[in-house]
This record gives structure tokens, sequence and C-alpha cells, in this order.
């Protein structure tokens, strides 16, 4: 009956094939959407929920206030919601620390989370507690290993004092919970995190042990199924006596790995040139994608120049530190050489971007409950889940979380006597006005 | 008539027996016909059978203008795409479906791209009613809470 009522051609008529090409042209937010539609259109989208990757680019700001936006291909800003649920201690230490396969590595304090900002879910998947000293540098990523299944984090640490362990590299297995130290030929201070590629995490690095930044750099690749660091083919290098070059930024454009050069180290000044590697692990297939020569920033770009995504109009992003304080992320135009600001902060020493992929992938289930059972669980996670009874009896147990509650008081020139005894007078007041 | 198959011409005939003269260049934009042609299992007469004469003409008129503007700015090719596929939805099924048939990727690019771009942003009982068949009482009918559910904004 319901059939003869319908139109004679519908959308659900066409083959299978045609409809999940349909709607993986879709947005994602569509697509999410789109899983409500009917039960065909439910097991088609969740059968291919892997291959729905749109890249998009996450900008976070850490400093004080934490703020997370997004940029997609068509570079539209939008805000993301905070993977936290209660407000976070005001100096907690939060970064991210990696991407792959559509979820995100996110840090609090000692902790580690998979976070995949559209569904709005995190997960904590290991803790490294020497995290929680102060005063580490560290550069990580995120890497798969398809052949066990299983994600690894990756983290050059560095202290000033050897007595925290001075320079090291760690391994983290999402599954055993283990951290394994790993020797690294470089000097870790000089490691700049770069993007997962062929199921490898690429890094750059330095021989010169104390990290000056117009040191030659060399790419290096990590393997997650040998647990080893290998070098990557470089490009013949601009100056022909020199050893190599000075890398500005590495990203991936178009599924090729990709650098930032100075088109004329001697001086530093002028341009800026975009390689790409056309072919992975292959010497020869670096080319020279375009230059960048009309911006007066270039010049003062040296910490970092990191080509993150191309546009829907063959627009390249880029996001640029200059100085110390400033951070750009900016749309390139290689045809003619233009560029325009998408996000600006002139004011902000942890201005970063990251790119990742938009996907409908749930972070994998690691059992962290186990270990919460056990009392290894940090406070963030109950504190997170608890009502503000259960929090207020959780504090006895966690100084630190205490103490930086004291801060943000302080913080916001609030006196905890004064206030009280504003609210004293206020109901004295009342009383005397009732009788 | 052999003196047009000399220039490379190709016969097709629709389903309902009408017949086209096309140049062998664009017929085979259809892989399909390509792979008919190559094993020379085609005789001058080529057969499109589930295709009518009105789908195969708008096919045709598709294939010329791509073989022929080959050398032009890609973006007047675009604003051709996009007012060749911008039709009813009726005609667009029967064009995806013989796109699929014949296998001619670049049309049926072009044809996902406009379904794609019409089902975007649209609530779950607007793509229900629109491409699906659904009719309003159904949807009235059924599970009142979950649509709503369903159609929450995902901002």
């Amino acid at each position: 009956m319901k059939k003869e009522n319908r139109a004679k051609t519908e959308l659900n008529d066409l083959p299978q094939e045609i409809l999940i090409n349909i709607l993986l042209r879709l947005p994602i937010k569509s697509l999410v959407r789109s899983i409500c539609v009917s039960k065909q259109w439910r097991s088609l989208i969740q059968d291919h929920a892997k291959t729905a990757r749109r890249p998009k680019i996450l900008v976070y700001k850490t400093h004080l206030k934490f703020s997370f936006q997004s940029i997609d291909q068509q570079c539209r800003v939008e805000s993301v919601r905070k993977p936290w649920k209660k407000m976070l201690p005001l100096l907690a230490e939060i970064a991210i620390m990696g991407s792959c396969n559509g979820l995100l590595l996110l840090r609090i304090e000692s902790d580690l989370f998979l976070w995949n900002p559209l569904k709005r879910c995190s997960k904590k998947v290991l803790a490294y507690h020497r995290l929680g000293d102060a005063g580490y540098d560290v550069v990580s990523g995120l890497c798969f290993d398809s052949l066990r299944n299983e994600y690894k984090a990756v983290m050059a640490l560095a202290h000033e004092s050897p007595d925290y362990g001075g320079e090291f590299m760690v391994i983290g297995s999402f599954r055993s919970k283990i951290w394994t130290y790993v020797q690294f030929p470089y000097s870790i201070r000089t490691v700049k995190p770069g993007p997962v590629l062929n199921e490898h995490l690429h890094w750059l690095a330095s021989k010169e042990s104390w990290g000056h930044f117009l040191s030659t750099h060399q790419i290096v690749s990590f393997d997650p199924r040998s647990n080893k660091f290998k070098k990557v083919p470089m490009p013949q290098p601009k100056e022909e006596d020199g050893d190599g070059d000075i890398i500005l930024g590495l990203g991936a454009l178009d599924g090729c790995l990709c650098m930032t050069r100075f088109n004329n180290p001697r001086n530093f000044e002028g341009n800026v040139e975009v390689l790409a590697m056309k072919e992975y692990d292959m010497k020869s297939s670096w080319t020279v994608m375009f230059t960048i020569s009309n911006s007066a920033r270039v010049f003062r770009s040296y910490h970092g120049f990191v080509p993150l995504c191309s546009t829907k109009n063959n627009e390249v992003i880029m996001n640029l530190c200059v100085g110390v304080d400033e951070g750009y992320v900016t749309a390139y135009n290689p045809k003619d050489n233009s560029n325009r600001d998408i996000l600006v902060a002139t004011d902000n020493y942890d201005f970063n971007a990251i790119m990742y992929e938009e996907s409908l992938v749930t972070p994998p289930d690691y059992n962290w409950e186990e270990e919460e059972l056990r009392g290894e669980a940090t406070y963030f996670e109950k504190y997170r889940s608890g009502s503000v009874g259960k929090r207020k009896r959780m504090r006895n147990g966690f100084w630190r979380y205490l103490e930086l509650e004291e801060e943000e008081y302080e913080m916001f020139g609030l006196d905890l006597e004064m206030v009280s005894k504003e609210l004293a007078s206020e109901l004295e007041e009342l009383e005397l006005e009732e009788e | 008539m052999s003196s047009s198959l000399e220039k490379n011409m190709l016969i097709l005939r629709s389903s309902d027996g009408e017949e086209f003269i096309v140049p062998e260049v664009v017929a085979v934009m259809s892989k399909a016909i390509k792979n008919m042609v190559e094993d020379e299992c085609a005789s001058n007469t080529i057969p499109v059978p589930n295709v009518d004469a009105n789908i195969l003409a708008m096919v045709i008129e598709f294939c010329k203008k791509h073989d022929e503007s080959e050398a032009e700015a890609a973006s007047d090719l675009k604003t051709f795409d996009s007012e060749f596929v911008n039709r009813g939805q009726e005609a667009l099924y029967d064009l995806i479906t013989a796109a699929n048939f014949r296998d001619v990727k670049e049309l049926l690019d072009a044809l996902c791209q406009n379904v794609a771009e019409m089902i975007k942003g649209k609530s779950v009982h607007h793509i229900r009613i629109q491409f699906l068949g659904y009719q309003l009482f159904e949807i009235l009918t059924s599970n009142f809470i979950w649509n709503i559910w369903c159609d929450r904004d995902f901002d």
C-alpha cells in the first residue's frame, strides 16, 4: 500500500553504491543527521563511517583562557566545544599532543585523553605522572599501528634539571599502559612536531645540541610497529656546500609530506619555498610547489611556518608563529601570491594550530575504568563526573587541586573572607527590615 | 550513412528505438561503450537499453560539451555542469541511473554532487518527504519524540 503512494522514482531506488557516493559527499554534520532518516541509511553510513573524513584545522589557545576553534576547507571558523564538562583549574596545563585517524590526543596535567570534537566524546587513555611536575618541554605525537590495532603516544621530554631526567624520549602503548624509553639520535630540544602519513609519525630534528633555531634540520619518521626512528630522504639543499636546510615547518597537503624552507638561506630575507614529496620515501620526488614572497611577516616567521591544509579553492592554509607571541592562521593563494588572514592572535603565547580529520570515529575503549577501580586514576576523571558534594569530598585527598583553586580566587581578585562578610551584613539588614 | 561512419561516427539506439549519430570521441566518454568499441564487438549501431531517448539526448549533450570544452576555461565548464544538473528529481534519478549504467564518470560525479547539495542542511523530515517519498501522515504518526531528537541541531 505504502509503495503505491510514493513517487515513482526516489532516492532509495538507486543502487547502493550511488547512494553512498551521494552521502559521502555531504558535510559531516549533515551525514550525522542523515543517520536518523531510515534504517537503510543508518547501516550504509555506519558501514562507511571510517571513510567519511573531512580535513579540518583545530586552533587552540590554552593560556589562561581555553578556547578551541575549527577551520574547515571553506575557511569557515567555528568554535568547538571543550572536551570537559565542568570548569577546570585555571592554571591546568592543557595541550593538544597529536592527531591521527580523526582523533586528537589531549593532555590535561599528566593525563592523556583521546578526543573526537565532532562526537564530543573524550576518553582517558593514559597517564604519565612525570608530566605533573612543572617545567617539562614536551613535543609529542599520536600514531596508529594497524597491525596490532593499537594507538601509541610518543613524547620528547626535556627538563632543565638533570634530576628530572634531562632529555629523553618515551613511547606509551595505549593497550598495555606501559611507557618505554627509546633511543633518539638527535637533540631532543630541537624536535618540532609534524603530521602522520603512511602510519609514520614525522618530526623535525637537528644534530646541534642546544636547539638553536638556525641549525639545519633532518626529517625523521617514527614507525610504531618497530618503535624506531629513521631518516626520511631530504631534497637537495639550497646551499650546495651546506649539510642541509633550515626547515620552518612540516605538514601534509593532499596526502604528501610538505615542508617550508627559506629560498635564500644566507640572509634569511625574502621568499619561503613550499616543497612536497610527491611519492613517499623518494628523494627525487621532492618538488617545489610554490614560493611565498609578498609577506613582510615571512622574514620574522622562523619560529614556525607550518603548512596545514589545502582549501576548496586551491589555497593553502598556513600557521605562522611570528616572534614569540604573535600567531596567524593565513590562507595563501599560490596562483596570484596573495594571502588573507583567517585568525590572528597578537597577544597570546599559546596559540597553536593542528590538522585533524573530522570523522565519526569513536575513541576506542582501553579499559581505564579498571585502573580507576584500583584507585590509580587521577582527580580529573572523578572531578569531571562528580556532583558538587562529591567534589567537595574529593578535595581532601587532592592537594594539587585545592592549591589551584586558591590561586583561582586570587586571579579573579576575590577575597573569600570579604565575600562572606558582605553576605552576612546583607542578611542582617534583611532581618532588621522584617522586624 | 557509410560516409558518416568513416569519420568515426557511431549510432546509439535508445530503448524506445530512436537513433543518435555521435562522434566516437564523444561516445567513448562512456566506459561501457568504450569497452565495446575496443573489443570490436560493436557493430555500427550500439543499442543502449534501459535509457530512453529523452535521457540519452541529455547524456549526449553533456558528453559533447565536455569533449568540446576540454581546452576552454574550467569555470565555464563548471557553470555548464551546475546548470545541466539543475533539473527535477525524477529526471535527475533517471540521469544517474543512465550515467551509472553507461559508466560516465564526470556526469555521475556532477549529478551526485548536486543531489548531495540538495540534501545538505535539510532536516530529517524534509529528507524523508522530499527524497524518500514519505507521506506527511507517516511522519506524524511515527515516534514523535524520536523525531524531535533526530531534528535537534548539531551545533
